[in-house]
């Protein structure tokens, strides 16, 4: 799961070596933090949020199918 | 695919020269190296150049790569991918896949979710316009579905000769009745509205667009092709001489004109033009 969105949120950016992604597990779903150069954070988000929910549509039927809840946040 | 070879002090600032030129990103990144920088013996047989060659693929294989990548790591089995260029449009299908309801998602959702990404992943490449994609012909038989209702109509229009005007759609369904209207001799299209609010209206060719517009009352808000240019303002010639035309802001008398402040309160007497606060 992990490794899906950070290959997702790489192909995105212009710098790749920035991105970060977290994992912060809890008892009913788990949390996917996001951490991208400043100046990529416009190209993850896209308009409107539009490649932000394009992201989270994936992961989200990507993580039912495995049984499980994710979250993603996008941390500036 | 092309080779490109390259040099410089050290393989990996080859390489990341490349990439940034390119814009490569590292799952696609293919290379050889033919002559690595030697330290030599005593500085003897030493060389500071390194020689890498690259893979370049082609635009669409590059799309195609990465498609494949991003479904295996949704854990989506599938038989392959064809991928067809046609000047800067890219078409996709993914053929063989073992669960089809998850990959299309409910009325195609997954599908346009899919495609959108992919758009905004090769949105910096130039050579690119859009990519379109679709699953063993789904979204073809679904505008297929959806152009149904509509043909009877159009064709109709061919022997009333009267303009055609459609509900406003999306522009995805616009560009499936465009396709089939352009494929049909003697009738054309016309896209009038604004926003969320574009019509299309189909009509017979021997009628001409103002014709058109004046039939149906509508205004073309939206150009066909490019839309016409200003023409750029001539620069004033310097003549040498003065301007002695009269100021615009003051009238006959030499008095300037106040300025009109819709809010402001008259002036009373002992204000002597100013504006004091009150």
């Amino acid at each position: 799961m992990k490794e899906l969105i950070e290959f997702m949120v790489k192909a995105l950016v212009d710098d790749p070596t920035a991105v970060d992604i977290s994992e912060v597990a809890g008892d009913r779903f788990t949390i996917y933090q996001c951490r991208v150069a400043k100046e990529d954070i416009g190209k993850v988000i896209g308009k409107r949020g539009r490649t932000a929910t394009a992201i989270r549509t994936i992961i989200n039927a990507v993580s039912t199918k495995q049984g499980k809840r994710a979250e993603l946040e996008i941390i500036e | 695919m092309t080779k490109i070879k390259r040099s410089g002090t050290s393989v990996e600032a080859v390489i990341a020269a490349f990439r940034k030129e390119y814009q490569v990103q590292d799952w696609e990144l293919s290379y050889e190296v033919v002559k690595k920088p030697r330290a030599g013996f005593l500085g003897l047989f030493a060389s500071k150049t390194a020689v890498v060659s690259f893979d370049l693929p082609e635009v669409e294989n590059r799309v195609k790569l990465f498609l494949q990548l991003l479904l295996q790591k949704m854990g989506v089995n599938f038989e392959k991918i064809d991928a067809r260029r046609e000047g800067k449009i890219v078409y996709l299908d993914i053929a063989g896949v073992s669960e089809p309801g998850f990959l299309i998602g409910k009325n195609g959702s997954m599908l346009d979710t899919l495609q959108y990404f992919i758009n905004r992943v090769f949105d910096s490449d130039r050579r690119l316009s859009i990519i379109y994609l679709d699953s063993e012909g789904y979204r073809e038989k679904k505008d297929q579905y959806f152009l149904r209702r509509f043909t009877s109509r159009i064709q109709e229009t061919r022997e009333s000769g009267k303009p055609l005007t459609l509900d406003p759609m999306h522009s995805s369904q616009r560009r499936v009745i465009h396709q089939y209207v352009k494929r049909q001799k003697g009738l054309r299209t016309l896209t009038v509205g604004d926003g969320d609010k574009k019509r299309i209206i189909v009509f017979p060719t021997k009628l001409s667009e103002q014709e058109v517009l004046d039939q149906t009352g509508t205004k073309k808000i939206k150009f066909s092709g490019k839309a016409p240019r200003k023409a750029a303002p001539q620069n004033k010639q310097f003549t040498g001489k003065k301007d002695y035309s009269p100021r615009k802001d003051k009238d006959k008398s030499g008095y300037r004109k106040p300025k009109y402040y819709p809010n402001r309160r008259p002036p009373k007497r002992g204000d002597h033009g100013r504006r004091t606060e009150d």
